[in-house]
């Protein structure tokens, strides 16, 4: 009780007292004033701050995703054709943990002294953004450079730029446990894959059964219309495309009956397993693997009368396939032997 | 309590001595609020200016932290007259008006600066700056490097980032 009347008593006489007013508004002025002053400067500098540790945190985000970008490209193929065009293929992976988006397609050129480059824009093209782990192709993109001439044979090389800034460089293949120098000059830019060799009977007159995995045996029946199929890899070292004439053909001879020979020559197949009635030149790139399928006994052309069957039984033969066409500008012809056949009962 | 001030009232208004004393502890008082709702205003305006001026320099330092700029490819054409260099780049950032305002190619023993080159798209539309996402070029003219020697490559922005790379020419 006590206590409170004092504060009273001294509350009054503070109101009282003019003198010391002034100095209190004064006071107050001040003390708003440093108020003004400290929480404009702190908050300003703390959102600043707050600004500029955000955009740090936004930039090392950046730079970490730019360096987790992993994609690998190999098995690239160049083809030089007319005008200096240049059509590039490559299968690649997005071996990172994001997606990543190509945008730019580079190549350049060389050859000795001369040198030329060109680029063109992939971001419009399909397939271009590439989910993390998934797989991606370069399914035959066309750049022109100037200066290059199909028949030639360059060193190119081509990388992809990606939308966070990264240079991915497309590599050629590996060559595994292919020496390609033996097979394109020993025996030939060709190579047969063994194990993969077929054969095909016919569903219809015009169409093969079960295209375009067939029969892989060295096993086949007599008596029944058959094809051949076998996949042909270019690993020719100047990097050419070679293109199959339609006088390729697979021939099949029988060392103990002597004249006894068959033959089937190339034909084109479309993915259903039909084959065409005349023959178009089928190009296989450096590095390309492709089924050739041997199936008419007329040179360009076939039809249900030019299925071949064999009719001679339980023997053994030995098969070759005698391939002609072009290399670059030049003439190519190669014969590939290795394959034996037993044509059962 | 009425009473009261109805009395002091009048008593107030008739006693002439404490006239000034009154007056002056206005004039005091009015002159503390004025001086001190001015030294307040200008506190305000001082700290605003501050803030702006510090939020312009923060800004300023985080658009640079911003830019990146990645090297494409850079061609040495040594058959062209005269050899030229030319430098593809693109603005892979976060900030756009990225330009370059000096480039510095060198090697161990040989630098060369070059001013303001003239920037181009990749179709080649004259430009001032690559904005976020955008690729361009320019051409470095009367350059004689080496063939086959490697050198280094500097690119300084107007926001002062340096990016750099090496290339063989």
């Amino acid at each position: 009780m006590q206590v409170h009347l004092l504060l009273r008593l001294r509350r009054l006489r503070l109101t009282r007292n003019r003198k010391g007013f002034s100095s209190i508004i004064g006071g107050i002025f001040m003390a708003l004033i440093a108020m003004t002053l400290g929480a404009s400067y702190f908050i300003g500098t703390l959102s600043q701050n707050t600004v500029y540790n955000d955009a740090i945190r936004q930039n090392n985000q950046i730079d970490s995703d730019r360096l987790s970008e992993i994609v690998q490209v190999l098995n690239t193929t160049y083809s030089v054709q007319a005008n200096g065009m240049v059509t590039v293929a490559a299968k690649g992976q997005n071996a990172g943990p994001l997606s990543i988006q190509f945008v730019t397609f580079w190549i350049r050129v060389s050859k000795g002294t001369w040198a030329n480059y060109n680029f063109t824009s992939v971001s419009n093209m399909p397939n271009m953004t590439v989910q993390a782990g998934a797989p991606f192709q370069l399914d035959g993109v066309p750049i022109i450079v100037p200066g290059a001439s199909a028949g030639e044979r360059y060193d190119f090389a081509s990388w992809l730029i990606t939308a966070r800034g990264n240079v991915v460089a497309l590599k050629k293949q590996a060559s595994s446990n292919i020496i390609v120098a033996q097979v394109a000059q020993g025996i030939g830019s060709l190579a047969l894959d063994f194990s993969a060799f077929r054969f095909f009977t016919y569903e219809t007159s015009t169409r093969l059964a079960n295209y375009s995995d067939g029969i892989k045996s060295f096993n086949v029946p007599s008596g029944t219309n058959i094809a051949f199929g076998a996949l042909l890899t270019n690993l020719d070292p100047s990097e050419q495309t070679i293109i199959l004439m339609n006088n390729s053909q697979l021939w099949i001879y029988f060392p103990q009956a002597s004249g006894q020979t068959r033959l089937w020559y190339v034909v084109n197949v479309d993915p259903n397993g039909n084959i065409a009635s005349s023959y178009s030149p089928i190009p296989i790139e450096y590095m390309e693997t492709k089924l050739i399928v041997f199936a008419s006994s007329a040179a360009g052309s076939f039809s249900s009368g030019s299925r071949v069957l064999i009719l001679r039984s339980d023997d053994t033969c030995a098969l070759n396939l005698l391939l002609l066409g072009t290399i670059g500008p030049r003439d190519y012809a190669q014969n590939i032997p290795f394959v034996s056949l037993y044509v059962g009962p | 309590m009425k009473s009261n001030m109805k009395s002091r009232i009048p008593n107030l208004l008739m006693d002439r001595r404490g006239i000034s004393p009154v007056i002056s502890n206005i004039i005091l008082v009015a002159a503390v609020i004025a001086v001190g709702f001015a030294v307040l205003a200008w506190t305000y305006s001082t700290s605003s200016s501050y803030t702006t001026q510090y939020g312009t320099t923060v800004n300023s330092d985080v658009d640079k932290l911003r830019e990146r700029v990645a090297f494409e490819y850079i061609f040495y054409n040594n058959t062209a007259t005269p050899k030229n260099l030319a430098v593809y780049i693109m603005n892979f950032g976060q900030v756009g008006k990225v330009n370059a305002t000096t480039v510095y190619i060198s090697n161990s023993s040989w630098l060369a600066t070059f001013s303001s080159p003239p920037l181009k798209f990749l179709n080649t539309t004259q430009t001032s700056y690559l904005n976020v996402g955008q690729e361009g070029y320019f051409v470095l003219s009367s350059i004689t490097l080496q063939t086959g020697t490697s050198y280094n490559i500097k690119i300084v922005t107007w926001r002062g980032s340096i990016f750099a790379s090496t290339f063989v020419a």
